[in-house]
């Protein structure tokens, strides 16, 4: 009965995907045509000569690029893991055990919503001068999580708060201390919500321009996101390298999207982090 | 949790008394996070807040001992006709995206709901890849010269990112493909969770797809809507990466947000306590966005 309704539907979902993806295939495919193709009007919708050209030459000819892969690669698995190590104890404490000072820890999590990277970047700037820390890993990492945390704190205590209070109490009376019962127990059950925090923070570490911008000044330190706009700066025509130099950059984090889309939608959906 | 089920020490542990373990071991939990934000968040803020009312320059930046001038740099902020059209720019950019986002994403939202979820996920792509690439890109999408969209609405030389009136305008344009997937998803999981029988009963009671959307489905997603709409804005008022990227506000000004401006009169002018000042009116902005959206999650619960 609601088959041919249901048919039309589909095909209207499947075709908005596309339209909406396009600019997505627009960008890899320019990697692959010539200057003239990527100029051609009306446009190439279909690579009709294959050129790899802006790969060979801008990309893999300069090792600039590779440096700032591996920085940017650096920085978002410090930050994943800086990230999970402080939240997870964080957010199980708020979800589940008694101690004072737990709305201090809610209201500065919740607070950070409203603070944008750039007002942090000034002060982190001072801060890190200071210290010593700007162009270092150390520093980018530290700003990134300074960001990354409190998201990740309002996104686990509801996990937490999910796992039934009998398990750890349970492992406690068998003699599991408030640790033990944390770790061998709850943890494990928590995984799921731990991956979405891991996967977030990552993309979180790998998009970040604020501090990239603002951190790490020399050219040895920079990750993709202003070695990109290093590279190609405001008033590129070099389409063919821009869309080469972003085809690389976005794609480990869509790798990290398509292994791991159901953990992504769960996250976006309980609030996002962007 | 009762004390006197647990008070039994595990030999080897830590030598405490098993009572002040376990009333210390929750602080240990909570104290790494609570520092670090302490330290690395809201200790910066502060000294933001400090610098928007002190004459910082180059040269006392790193010192630290810089006048006091009171609400000087707010003054001379607000009196700028730069930071009056910033302002207007990022009220227009952020309700403007985000009135587009949710009517969009709730149109599909509503197309998506019986179909398979992998297929509106996809959309997520668009979320998940850096938002200095999306700009990039649609750089090129917006050329004037080899740019698809020209080419798309059989226009010629139309530049629209380097246009005064076009700019603006074309950047609610590409913030509405960054934020359509977030409305989205977050509209979709609403729906989800509004029980069918509702439906079922409004259409045997003889609502028609109209009526039922207006009378069943909206009141119902009002406070994900809500919640949708201000965690947008918030996320909007806030963003610099893709105006930065695509636009650096210009052309002269023409897409200058409140961020953008601040950032220039910090790390390119060196105006610390003007760019301070800056900063924090974005601060008070989503301060306020935030108690609305904190009142909204309070209700829900």
């Amino acid at each position: 009965m609601r088959t041919r309704p249901y048919f039309f539907r589909k095909v209207a979902g499947i075709g908005l995907v596309v339209v909406y993806l396009f600019p997505i295939y627009w960008m890899i495919t320019a990697t692959v045509k010539t200057q003239e193709a990527i100029r051609a009007v009306p446009p190439q919708i279909v690579p009709l000569s294959w050129d790899l050209s802006s790969w060979t030459d801008r990309i893999f000819g300069d090792p600039r690029v590779m440096r700032y892969i591996m920085n940017s690669f650096i920085v978002a698995t410090g930050t994943m893991v800086l990230t999970l190590a402080l939240a997870t104890p964080a957010a199980y404490a708020l979800a589940r055990l008694r101690l004072k000072g737990k709305s201090l820890l809610m209201i500065l999590s919740l607070a950070s919503l409203m603070f944008p990277a750039i007002m942090l970047a000034t002060p982190l700037f001072v801060i890190f001068n200071r210290l010593g820390l700007t162009d270092s890993y150390l520093g980018l990492i530290l700003a990134d999580t300074s960001l990354a945390l409190p998201y990740a704190i309002v996104l686990l205590r509801p996990t937490f708060a999910r796992i039934p209070a009998d398990f750890a109490e349970a492992a406690q009376i068998d003699g599991a201390g408030v640790f033990g019962a944390f770790w061998r127990v709850v943890l494990p059950i928590a995984r799921p919500g731990l991956a979405t925090v891991g996967v977030l923070s990552f993309l979180w570490g790998w998009g970040d321009l604020v501090f990239a911008l603002t951190l790490a000044t020399e050219d040895r330190m920079r990750p993709v996101t202003t070695g990109l706009w290093g590279f190609f700066g405001a008033n590129t025509s070099d389409w063919g390298g821009a869309m080469a130099f972003s085809t690389l950059a976005m794609l480990p984090p869509l790798l990290v999207f398509l292994w791991s889309q159901r953990l992504v939608v769960a996250g976006v959906a309980a609030g996002g982090l962007k | 949790m009762t004390s006197d089920l647990t008070t039994r020490a595990r030999p080897g542990a830590l030598r405490l008394p098993a009572g002040a373990r376990r009333t210390l071991t929750p602080y240990l939990f909570a104290l790494p996070a609570l520092i670090y934000l302490i330290g690395l968040l809201a200790y910066p803020m502060v000294l933001n807040v400090v610098t928007s009312f002190r004459d910082v320059t180059a040269m006392n930046l790193l010192s630290g001992d810089a006048d006091w001038v009171g609400w000087s740099n707010y003054r001379q902020a607000f009196s700028d006709s730069q930071f009056v059209d910033a302002t207007v720019h990022s009220v227009l950019y952020s309700l403007g995206s985000v009135a587009i986002q949710l009517v969009v994403g709730m149109a599909l939202a509503l197309l998506y709901l019986p179909l398979a979820r992998g297929l509106s996920a996809l959309y997520l792509i668009g979320y998940a890849i850096p938002i200095v690439v999306t700009a990039e890109v649609f750089r090129w999408l917006l050329d004037g010269k080899t740019g698809f969209v020209n080419w798309l609405f059989g226009l010629h030389d139309v530049y629209w990112l380097a246009d005064r009136h076009l700019a603006l305008p074309a950047m609610i344009g590409v913030q509405v493909w960054l934020g359509v997937p977030f409305a989205m998803v977050t509209l979709l999981a609403g729906l989800t969770a509004i029980p069918r029988e509702l439906f079922e009963a409004s259409a045997i009671d003889g609502a028609g797809s109209g009526a039922r959307f207006r009378y069943v489905t909206l009141p119902l997603l009002r406070p994900t809507i809500l919640a949708a709409g201000i965690l947008s804005l918030i996320f909007t008022f806030k963003n610099f990466d893709l105006i930065w990227i695509a636009t650096q506000g210009g052309p002269a000004n023409a897409s200058e947000v409140l961020p953008t401006l601040g950032y220039k009169l910090v790390f390119l002018q060196f105006l610390f306590g003007k760019g301070a000042a800056v900063l924090n009116v974005i601060f008070v902005v989503l301060f306020l966005l935030s108690l609305v959206y904190v009142r909204q999650v309070r209700r829900e619960d």
